[in-house]
């Protein structure tokens, strides 16, 4: 098995919860928390830490809001996000062209 | 971490990725209810214009007002059931909404415009040619729905919108000509309105 060094990996991102989040993010955003939560298959707790960290590194913004009377939360993926996330991809692509 | 991990997590990313690209279309309620109304106005104007009805000609427009009342009312209810549906931030989905909204900002100016002239030089030619410019739209937004979500069985319909806008801009004219836009209504709206809702979520899945 060839290893990497992950240290040059965004480690924001880079666990599979987050990478989850990131990609999901990538096509649909705002998400709602209930659908991201249902397509990364976890708990809200467990989401709801992984955003925090996502939040605290500015690559998604949470915004608290009500369809009609029901309390929505929106998880919008944030301009530094979506750049993280492109040169992440960057990143993973020539760290396996690399190794090739 | 090993080639084979980050491979494995890069499947898991571009999994969920293409879930969010290709996730199901949620607008075929609009789609179906503007059919209804198209269907039901072009056959009514069709009745008409061929006399079948005791009707003055006048009473078009009383039907085009009403389609436009209906309309907007069918909008405020189908806009709460679809704010319920998973995936209307996905990319497909808010093409699918603001191409809609632009087609129908397209047909008000095609509309204002041929009632404008049918008022100035009482060229009466305007309804034929909303109808035929209509379908060229809707032929459009169907394209460019397919094309953003993947949705390539939706081409199909594109296509059939537009060989009927061609239809309608060599026939101008003809009163039979309703008849045929209320089949077609049925063909390029009704149709794949149905197929989408029928592939819609009904819930986060």
């Amino acid at each position: 098995m060839t290893r990497f060094d992950h240290t040059e990996i965004d480690d924001v991102i880079h666990g599979r919860l987050r990478l989850g989040i990131m990609a999901y993010l990538s096509t649909v955003s705002p998400a709602p928390f209930v659908e991201l939560k249902s397509k990364v298959n976890t708990t809200d707790g467990n989401l709801s830490t992984h955003l925090s960290k996502l939040e605290e590194a500015e690559y998604v913004r949470i915004e608290k809001t009500f369809s009609g009377k029901k309390p929505l939360t929106l998880v919008h993926l944030t301009k530094q996000g979506r750049a993280a996330w492109i040169a992440y991809l960057n990143r993973i692509q020539t760290l396996l062209s690399a190794a090739e | 971490m090993t080639r084979e991990e980050l491979l494995s997590d890069l499947a898991y990313a571009r999994t969920l990725a293409e879930e969010g690209r290709h996730a199901p279309l949620i607008g075929g309620a609009y789609l179906v209810m503007f059919g209804v109304l198209l269907a039901i106005c072009y056959t009514a104007q069709w009745t008409i214009i061929e006399g079948l009805v005791p009707l003055a000609p006048s009473m078009v427009g009383a039907i085009w007002m009403t389609f436009g009342v209906c309309a907007l009312l069918g909008n405020m209810l189908l806009s709460r059931r679809v704010r319920s549906l998973p995936g209307g931030a996905t990319v497909s989905n808010r093409i699918d909404r603001n191409v809609w909204f632009g087609v129908m900002w397209a047909i008000l100016a095609v509309v204002a415009g041929s009632i404008l002239r049918a008022l100035r030089v009482e060229d009466f030619a305007g309804p034929d040619v909303i109808m035929a410019a209509a379908f060229g739209l809707y032929g459009v937004a169907l394209y460019a729905t397919a094309t953003a979500g993947g949705h390539a069985w939706l081409r199909t319909f594109a296509i059939l919108a537009w060989c009927m806008s061609g239809i309608l801009w060599f026939f101008l004219g003809e009163p039979w000509l309703y008849l045929i836009a209320a089949a077609a209504s049925v063909t390029v709206l009704i149709v794949p309105g149905v197929i989408m809702m029928r592939r819609e979520p009904k819930s986060v899945t």
